[in-house]
C-alpha cells in the first residue's frame, strides 16, 4: 500500500500508518457527534481525504493527533448540521434499549434516551464539546483540551458542569 | 427499566462511548483516498513539483527558498578550509614520494618507521580548529598517502633504459624488419667491404674537393 505515499514532498507521509494508527479515534470522535455509523465513516473517509490535499501544510503541524481530531470534530458538527439528526438520534436511542425488555419499557426507555439526547444538543456549547468529547476513551483531559483550545482545569469544570445541567433540566422535563 | 435521569445519561454516553469501528473501515479509508489521489494525479494537479509551486507562492516561501541559498553558502564556506587541507596532505604526500625516488645506490634505506615519521605533517593552526570527527577523518588522508609512499618505496624497480645498439645489432634489426636484397648482400664481408669503400670514394671525390677549394682560399 505504498502508493499512498504520493510523489514529492507528499511522500513523506505515509497514510497508510496514518489510517492503521487514526481511523477508529477519528471514527469515534465523529460517531459521538454524528450518532451514525455510516456517517461517521463518511466523516473519517473526508479527513484523510483533506490529509492527502493538504499534507504539505500537515509536515508543519506539531501534534498531528490533536490536529486530526480537531478536524475531525469540525467536519462532524459540519455534517450534522446538513443531515436530519433527529431521525439518527431516534435510531440510536432504540439501539441502546435493550431488545429483550416489554415492549412499553422499551418504548419509554427509548422515550428518555431520546430525551437525554435532545437536551445534550441544547446545553452551552462549549460543555457540549466536552461531554461529547469525554466520551471517546482514546482522549485524555489533556488532549480533549488541545483540541477545545482551553485549560485542562477548564475542560473538567466544563464536564461537570455540563452534566450537572443536563441531569437538571432532565429532572425538571420529567417533573413537568 | 431505566428510573433516573443520571442512569439515562450514563447509558447514553455509554452507548457512544462503547461504538465499535466497523469492520475493514481502513481498507475503504484507503481506498477511498487511493481513488482521489489517482483522480486528482491523472487530472494533472500533481505534475508540477512542489518546490516549484513553493516558489510561486509569495514571501515566505521565497524567504524559506533564499534560506537554503544562504545555507548553502554557508556550508561551502564552512567546508572550504577542510577540503585545502585535505589537498596539502596529498601535496605533502607527493612531494615525500619525489624525495623517495631520488634515493640511489648506497644511501641506506628508509625503514618503514622513519618513512611514517618523516611522512607525518607537523599539526598546523587550521588542525586545532577542526573538531573531533574532522581531525579524525585529516589524520586518516594522512595515513593513506603514507602508504601510498611505502607502497611506492618497496615496489621493484623499472628496468633500466636501453643502452644504444651496436652497428650490427641495428643492422640485425633492420634485417628482421625490412629483409631486402641488399641487405641480405650486406651480410657477405667482401661486398661490405667492397660497399664502404666504394662510399668513403664518394665521400672524398665529394667532400675532398671542398676541403682542397677551402684550403685554397684559406
Amino acid at each position: 500500500m505504498a502508493l499512498y505515499s504520493v510523489e514529492g514532498a507528499r511522500s513523506e507521509l505515509d497514510l497508510t500508518a496514518l489510517a492503521e494508527t487514526y481511523s477508529g479515534l477519528l471514527f469515534r470522535v465523529a460517531y459521538s457527534v454524528l450518532r451514525s455509523r455510516a456517517e461517521a465513516e463518511d466523516v473519517a473517509q473526508d479527513v484523510f481525504v483533506r490529509i492527502l490535499k493538504r499534507s504539505p501544510d500537515l509536515l508543519t503541524v506539531r501534534d498531528l493527533r490533536v490536529w486530526l481530531v480537531r478536524i475531525t470534530w469540525n467536519l462532524s458538527i459540519d455534517r450534522r448540521r446538513r443531515i436530519r439528526p433527529e431521525q439518527i438520534d431516534e435510531d440510536f436511542a432504540k439501539s441502546l434499549v435493550a431488545t429483550n425488555a416489554p415492549a412499553d419499557e422499551a418504548l419509554g426507555d427509548a422515550q428518555r434516551m431520546k430525551a437525554v439526547l435532545r437536551e445534550l444538543e441544547k446545553l452551552p456549547r462549549a460543555e457540549r464539546q466536552v461531554l461529547l468529547l469525554s466520551t471517546v476513551e482514546e482522549l485524555e483531559t489533556l488532549e480533549v483540551a488541545k483540541v477545545l483550545g482551553r485549560s485542562e482545569s477548564a475542560v473538567r469544570a466544563l464536564l461537570f458542569r455540563a452534566r450537572t445541567r443536563l441531569r437538571e433540566r432532565l429532572d425538571r422535563g420529567e417533573g413537568k | 427499566m431505566i428510573n433516573s435521569s443520571e442512569e439515562a445519561i450514563r447509558k447514553v454516553l455509554a452507548g457512544l462511548r462503547g461504538c465499535d469501528v466497523p469492520l475493514e473501515m481502513e481498507q475503504r479509508v484507503l481506498k477511498t483516498v487511493h481513488d482521489q489521489a489517482s483522480a486528482e494525479f491523472r487530472s494533472g494537479r500533481w505534475s508540477r513539483p512542489l518546490w516549484l509551486e513553493n516558489l510561486g507562492a509569495p514571501t515566505i516561501s521565497r524567504r524559506s527558498f533564499f534560506g537554503v541559498v544562504v545555507t548553502g553558502v554557508l556550508a561551502v564556506a564552512l567546508a572550504t578550509p577542510f577540503l585545502h587541507r585535505a589537498h596539502r596532505v596529498g601535496d605533502t604526500a607527493s612531494q615525500f614520494k619525489k624525495v623517495a625516488s631520488r634515493q640511489v645506490g648506497p644511501q641506506p634505506l628508509a625503514t618503514p618507521s622513519l618513512v611514517a615519521s618523516s611522512a607525518t605533517v607537523p599539526p598546523t593552526a587550521s588542525d586545532f580548529r577542526l573538531s573531533g570527527k574532522k581531525r579524525k577523518r585529516a589524520v586518516g588522508i594522512a595515513r593513506h598517502s603514507d602508504s601510498l609512499a611505502l607502497r611506492e618505496l618497496h615496489a621493484a624497480s623499472r628496468p633500466a633504459p636501453p643502452l644504444p645498439l651496436t652497428r650490427e645489432e641495428k643492422m640485425l634489426l633492420r634485417l628482421i624488419h625490412t629483409v631486402g636484397p641488399q641487405e641480405l648482400a650486406m651480410l657477405n664481408s667482401e661486398i661490405r667491404a667492397k660497399h664502404e669503400a666504394e662510399a668513403d670514394a664518394e665521400f672524398q671525390q665529394f667532400f675532398g674537393q671542398v676541403m682542397a677549394k677551402n684550403n685554397e682560399q684559406n
